[in-house]
């Protein structure tokens, strides 16, 4: 938080080389929630400019009630909510799962029968098919290694809420394995 | 998405359940863990960073620049105002008969810092997020 505090500072001063470090340390961070959320690099890049412009100009209210990089991430997330919401596209649809958690327990182990790359090829392609939000809060929790209630600062939703979208694109990815026997040596 | 998004309806023992499938479980799941641990490859150029400190920093001028031009046009229209004002006060000064009295130009200085500090606060940029 020290850190956080010094570089603040250095960037409201305009000191040289302070804004590029608080950008170098959290852009990648940024891009992948924007990648996630709109699927397209072009657009995550262009989203990622305006996230960090954003934040410059809001930096002087920043309050250190929360980590520099929960707060970043928190505007790169609401421009990229803002983008989606722009372009008409439906940022949450939840997968009727019914009693599938059952099922999910109970069904064939798939994953010995699968060629390993084309197995991972197959998640990777069902990932592209769930909401952006639910593909965000997935890449949130299992490669940024953010907590519940950090994707919940960020996102502004509550925990359940987002366990719950957490479980629902998880089971969906499974089933989406299960169906599509094709891959299968 | 906003926090009212459709409300947990979710059972904590299915919630464990699967977190646990996602570890040390089910081979599907845990597939797809190792899946989403994968970084996407980034698509931000070396100097990325760079430009949009260049482009942060040129932002910042221009919003000193911004609120100095509009500090000048409202000290203008302050000076103005207080002139007119200040003439009705001492109406043998339109004449040039006798000059302002003291509390016309305390009265004239104070209103003319006052609008110009008005013009500055005016183009103080917003916080955004």
């Amino acid at each position: 938080m020290e850190d956080d505090r010094i570089l603040v500072k250095d960037i409201l001063e305009g000191r040289r080389g302070a804004m590029e470090r608080f950008v170098r340390a959290h852009q990648e961070t940024c891009w992948r929630v924007l990648y996630r959320l709109t699927g397209d690099r072009e657009d995550a890049r262009d989203l990622c400019q305006e996230a960090f412009l954003r934040a410059h100009r809001a930096l002087p209210s920043f309050r250190f009630d929360a980590s520099l990089k929960t707060w970043t991430t928190r505007i790169a997330w609401s421009v990229g909510l803002r983008h989606l919401e722009k372009r008409r596209i439906p940022l949450d649809a939840f997968t009727d799962v019914d009693d599938a958690a059952d099922q999910a327990d109970d069904a064939e182990d798939i994953a010995s029968a699968l060629v390993r790359e084309e197995r991972r090829a197959q998640v990777r392609a069902a990932l592209s098919t769930l909401a952006p939000v639910q593909r965000t809060l997935l890449g949130m929790y299992h490669f940024e290694d953010m907590t519940l209630p950090d994707i919940s600062r960020v996102t502004g939703m509550p925990v359940g809420t987002i366990k719950s979208h957490l479980f629902r694109g998880r089971l969906a990815l499974r089933q989406q394995l299960i169906r599509h026997p094709e891959c299968t040596p | 998405m906003t926090p009212d998004t459709r409300p947990a309806d979710l059972s904590a023992d299915a919630w464990e359940r699967q977190e646990a499938a996602m570890s040390c479980g089910d081979g599907t799941y845990r597939l797809i863990a190792d899946v989403l641990a994968e970084p996407p490859a980034s698509y931000l150029g070396a100097d990325f960073a760079r430009e949009i400190e260049r482009r942060a920093y040129g932002l910042r001028a221009r919003d000193v620049s911004e609120r100095a031009e509009a500090t000048l046009a409202c000290l203008a229209v302050a000076i103005l105002c207080v002139v007119a004002v200040g003439l009705l006060m001492s109406p043998g000064a339109l004449a040039g008969l006798r000059p302002m009295t003291d509390g016309g130009w305390m009265f004239a200085v104070v209103g003319g810092l006052g609008i110009s500090a008005f013009g500055w606060r005016l183009q103080r940029p917003m916080p955004h997020a």
